[in-house]
């Protein structure tokens, strides 16, 4: 026992308890919204970025459960996620949802929360169901989730990334691409959306590959920021999202049959963002930090090697590189060659030459097309050149125009019944001995013949 | 094996139940008489004889007037001590609840809200059936407050049944409260267009049969026909294929024309499910036939084709061809094409062979599959209101706080407040969670002989200390023998004690409501009422005695 009287050791514990107030309110103060106003632990969740309302949007549910369960969120978590994994064992997806949904009230900012569980509702439900609408709905389902993540986390750049991948690759990817993408200008629910897209995911009611592209920027943007980074793939690729999702608005129109103005300008857009925005970006090469342009010639490299003290000939010998894994060219002759109204002109005697053969059975028709789209093609072709080889740049570089020309020449030969002994538009292309275009020619001609219905 | 589970005298229900309550009057009987012997000797068996004798003149012989007294005692008691306050907290909750539903759009079905309101209302106010149960005697003790009422001429047993009616009739003016106002709240916040989903359906399951690509039920050595797994985890659905003679047939058992309006179809209510081997057309969903037969006269009337539409049920949406639920409409009397002719056939007279109706499936793609189960297919019978269900499920909930009260109050008349609480938590928390991976394990360990991966706690333990695989044998020795003796004998007693652990599972109606289903009298209202009875007349006798030897002097 000590000699404090009660008076004394009543004097002892209140200096105490003062002492310890003031280091609780040194640390612990609240913010009033100003940097710096609150306690030690308020600036350095301020510095850190660990606020909640620094994350993303206050969700007052997800707060209150965290509350409320106390230490218990791990387990109480656990019980949720091996409940979801038991109701997709069961089939049972709307409880599947419930779960999902209630894992991101206790984990809010697990980002593979988000990610894994959007992916399972919108890629594996979806897939669970036989009718195409039912998908659809399921899609959405998996979309509207990602899209609360990127709310709750507005700084993640991968989440982002992940709504546009669903926006632009699933919808306009999927084996039901033709039905997703009308259904999103025109949701199925007639009764609630009247003719036009859901507005939880589409509000401003316009194409996939445009509402993804707005998602695959703000995944850019948030880039910018230097507070995240992201952990999917090579910054060069990663980047390059927003610009192929203009390129693929554009395809996606033109495979769509709208060869309207609106396909030209898309394109002529996506080449200029993908030469004069992204191919002036500067990149730090992921293998020694090197920087360099993907667009910039060899002057551009010099004053950027003169301006941060690196050598011209890594900058050359990395954006060389970068250009191959990007496929950086193709994209920009590609964007360059469908500007060109004969490419146009081709795309559309193409498409409604197709068209005429398939639906209206009309031969002749089909045939003046197709031929009329192969003088136009030949000439884009002639206008981008051949390499040292002979070879034409453009269908030897884009696989998909070759495909494309490929299958018009196959229709064209049905109709005619063989093409012609002497010279014919794209002959270089239908006639090259090269094994490449000679198995891809017989890949085609099998598909074609289930196409038209020959067995 | 300790002894034989499957001997006949365990099979049914009532039997168990009697050979439980006498088993533990046996054990209470001995060990009361043991402790009365040890510490009174030969006098005190005889005062034990006559606290037995006087407790059946006391648990028989009762005065209504008195319990009623008691049981308006206790009520005003509970209120003052603020019991109803927890009506407030639930209003607090129902006006947050849109925070915990999530997506509150007008797609939502119905289902979460219905759910949150029944788990909503069983949660809150099981504890408070538990509290005021487990700590309104024991604080009576106390404060010397049960003295005033035991020096009374009143009986033990009036105030156990005083205290039990009057804890149930505050939480029944509670559940009665929350109950309005949650079947309110349900109208009024459900969306529109889920407010459909608001229904008690009414179903007649049947059995089902498969016949397999011969078109036959049974194989070469008898075995039925399962149709096939196409590589679930889970054996949730088996499935027919395709363009073959396999098919599924249900059998509906006990319908009569009396049963149905006249003048309307007969409706059965289907959700299958789709397996595509092939992509096929995407835009065309998998189609079955329905087919109606009579296996005595062989005719066999088609009903139509229909689209699987898979998983649509599970969403407000619309269904593909604008109808909203997946239903086989069949007249009571159908007209079909057989060859060139129309014919008429009647439902009941005609395809009813005595009361079973037969109904066949087929899928009609070829190499694609269609899977089901027996429950996938039911006849709907007219559909009863949403309110009836919602009733019902409340009336299993009381039926819960009922038994919940009843055991906390036999406990409080044993125990202290603290520990009769956890008792019936405990016993609660084993009834609700851990009974049925309790069954499951002594399923297990006696339908093998005794032989379990790892062993019971005592082989457990013994590999744990030893550092033993639970999958390494353990050596055929002595210490091998005594474990396996010992752990039979905790089965045993777990086999038995299984019995005391009330199934709560049972009480839950709510997936029925939530679901769109009317609760079930047979599979969920009756066996409720007869656990509460079952569990209430054992614990009546426990209390009485229990409040009879207490020390009430103690504090």
């Amino acid at each position: 026992m000590n000699n404090l009287t009660s008076g004394q050791r009543k004097l002892v514990y209140g200096l105490g308890i003062i002492v310890l107030m003031g280091c609780v309110i040194w640390l612990g103060q609240p913010s009033d919204g100003t940097l710096g106003s609150g306690g030690k632990v308020s600036d350095l969740r301020e510095d850190l970025s660990l606020g909640e309302a620094t994350l993303g949007n206050v969700d007052p549910a997800s707060s209150t459960m965290n509350l409320v369960l106390l230490g218990f969120r791990g387990i109480a978590a656990s019980i949720l996620w091996s409940d979801a994994e038991h109701y997709r064992a069961t089939k049972n997806w709307s409880q599947l949802q419930q779960s999902a949904d209630s894992i991101t009230l206790l984990q809010p900012h697990f980002k593979k929360v988000w990610e894994y569980q959007a992916w399972n509702l919108g890629f594996n439900v979806s897939a669970e169901c036989d009718a195409v609408e039912d998908r659809y709905y399921w899609v959405k389902q998996g979309a509207k989730y990602l899209k609360r993540g990127t709310q709750r986390n507005t700084q993640f750049p991968e989440l982002f990334f992940e709504c546009g991948r669903f926006f632009g690759q699933k919808i306009g990817r999927a084996d039901e691409k033709e039905q997703f993408r009308k259904f999103f200008v025109n949701d199925p629910d007639q009764s609630r959306w009247k003719g036009k897209g859901d507005g939880d995911v589409n509000p401003d009611n316009i194409d996939n590959y445009l509402v993804a592209r707005g998602w695959y920027s703000q995944a850019n943007v948030n880039l910018e920021k230097d507070e995240l980074d992201q952990h999917k793939m090579d910054l060069p690729l990663f980047w390059a999202y927003p610009y192929h999702s203009l390129m693929d608005y554009a395809a996606a129109r033109e495979d769509d049959g709208n060869f309207d103005a609106d396909a030209k300008a898309a394109w002529a857009k996506a080449y200029q963002e993908w030469t004069d925005i992204y191919g002036r970006k500067v990149f730090a090469a992921a293998g020694n930090g090197t920087n360099f342009t993907l667009e910039g010639s060899v002057d551009d490299l010099q004053q950027l090697a003169e301006k941060d003290g690196q050598d011209l000939k890594s900058k050359l010998n990395w954006q060389d590189r970068y250009r191959s894994t990007i496929n950086y060219n193709y994209w920009k002759d590609r964007c360059r060659a469908e500007q060109e109204q004969d490419m146009l002109n081709a795309r559309r005697d193409f498409y409604d030459g197709k068209r005429a053969f398939k639906d209206k059975g009309d031969l002749e028709e089909s045939g003046m097309l197709l031929e009329r789209g192969a003088q136009s093609l030949q000439k884009v072709v002639d206008v981008f050149g051949r390499n040292s080889a002979g070879k034409s740049n453009l269908l030897y570089s884009d696989q998909e125009l070759a495909e494309d020309a490929i299958k018009s020449l196959l229709i064209l030969e049905r109709v005619r019944e063989g093409l012609p002994e002497g010279d014919y538009p794209l002959k270089e292309l239908w006639t090259d001995p090269e094994e490449y275009i000679v198995s891809k020619k017989a890949e085609l001609r099998e598909k074609f013949n289930r196409w038209a219905g020959d067995n | 094996m300790p002894f034989d589970t499957n001997h006949p005298i365990f099979q049914h229900p009532i039997m168990r139940w009697l050979i439980v309550v006498c088993a533990l009057a046996l054990i209470g009987s001995f060990v009361g008489a043991v402790s009365s012997w040890l510490g009174n000797g030969t006098r005190g068996l005889v005062n034990f004889g006559g606290v037995v004798g006087r407790g059946f003149a006391d648990l028989v012989w009762l005065a209504p007037r008195r319990v009623f007294a008691l049981a308006t005692l206790t009520t005003r008691e509970s209120i003052r001590r603020k019991a109803l306050w927890v009506g407030a907290v639930f209003l607090v909750l129902f006006m947050f609840a849109g925070w915990f539903i999530g997506d509150t759009s007008e797609a939502t079905p119905a289902k979460p809200y219905i759910s949150f309101v029944m788990t909503t209302i069983r949660w809150m106010l099981l504890p408070v059936a538990v509290l005021l149960a487990c700590w309104g005697l024991p604080a009576d003790i106390r404060d010397r407050s049960l003295h005033t009422v035991v020096t009374k001429p009143v009986r033990r047993s009036e105030v156990v049944l005083g205290r039990i009616g009057g804890y149930v009739f505050v939480v029944s003016i509670l559940l009665l409260v929350v109950s309005a106002v949650g079947y309110a709240w349900l109208l009024r916040v459900v969306p529109e267009r889920s407010q459909r989903q608001l229904i008690s359906r009414v179903p007649v399951y049947g059995m089902l049969n498969m016949l397999n690509d011969q078109g036959e039920q049974f194989d070469a050595d008898g075995r039925p026909y399962m149709g096939v797994n196409v590589g679930d985890v889970l054996d949730v659905r088996r499935f027919i294929q395709g363009g073959t003679k396999e098919r599924a047939i249900w059998e509906f058992r006990g319908l009569r024309a009396a049963d149905f309006p006249a003048d309307q179809n007969i409706r059965l209510e289907y959700m299958f499910e789709a397996f595509r081997s092939y992509k096929g057309d995407i835009n065309t969903q998998i189609e079955f036939s329905v087919t109606l037969l009579n296996s005595t006269s062989k005719l066999r009337v088609p009903i139509g084709v229909l689209p699987v539409n898979e998983f649509s049920s599970e969403v407000v949406h619309d269904l593909v061809d604008g109808k909203t639920e997946n239903l086989i409409s069949i007249p009571q009397s159908i007209t079909y094409r057989e060859g060139d002719t129309d014919k008429t056939v009647d439902l009941f007279k005609d395809l009813v062979d005595g009361d079973v109706l037969r109904l066949e499936i087929a899928c009609l793609d070829a190499s694609q599959y269609l899977g089901v189960n027996p429950y996938d297919l039911f006849v709907r019978m007219p559909d009863r209101s949403f309110a009836v269900g919602y009733w019902k499920t409340i009336f299993a909930i009381w039926l819960l706080m009922v038994l919940v009260i009843t055991i906390g109050t036999t406990a409080s008349c044993i125990l202290k407040g603290p520990v009769a609480t956890l008792a019936t938590f405990g016993l609660l928390i084993l009834g609700s969670f851990l009974k049925e991976s309790l069954v499951k394990r002594l399923g297990t360990y006696f339908s093998q002989g005794g032989q379990v991966v790892g062993g019971g706690s005592i082989e457990a333990f013994y590999r744990l200390v030893t550092g033993m695989n639970e999958s390494s044998p353990l050596d055929d020795s002595l210490t091998k023998r005594v474990i396996e003796t010992l752990d039979a004998g905790v089965y045993a007693m777990l086999y038995l004690a299984k019995y005391i652990i009330p199934d709560v599972r049972i009480f839950d109606a709510a997936a029925f409501t939530a679901n769109g289903f009317d609760v079930p009298f047979g599979a969920c209202i009756l066996p409720s009422v007869l656990i509460t009875l079952g569990f209430f007349i054992p614990a009546y006798i426990i209390g009485y005695f229990g409040l009879q030897v207490r020390e009430l002097e103690a504090k």
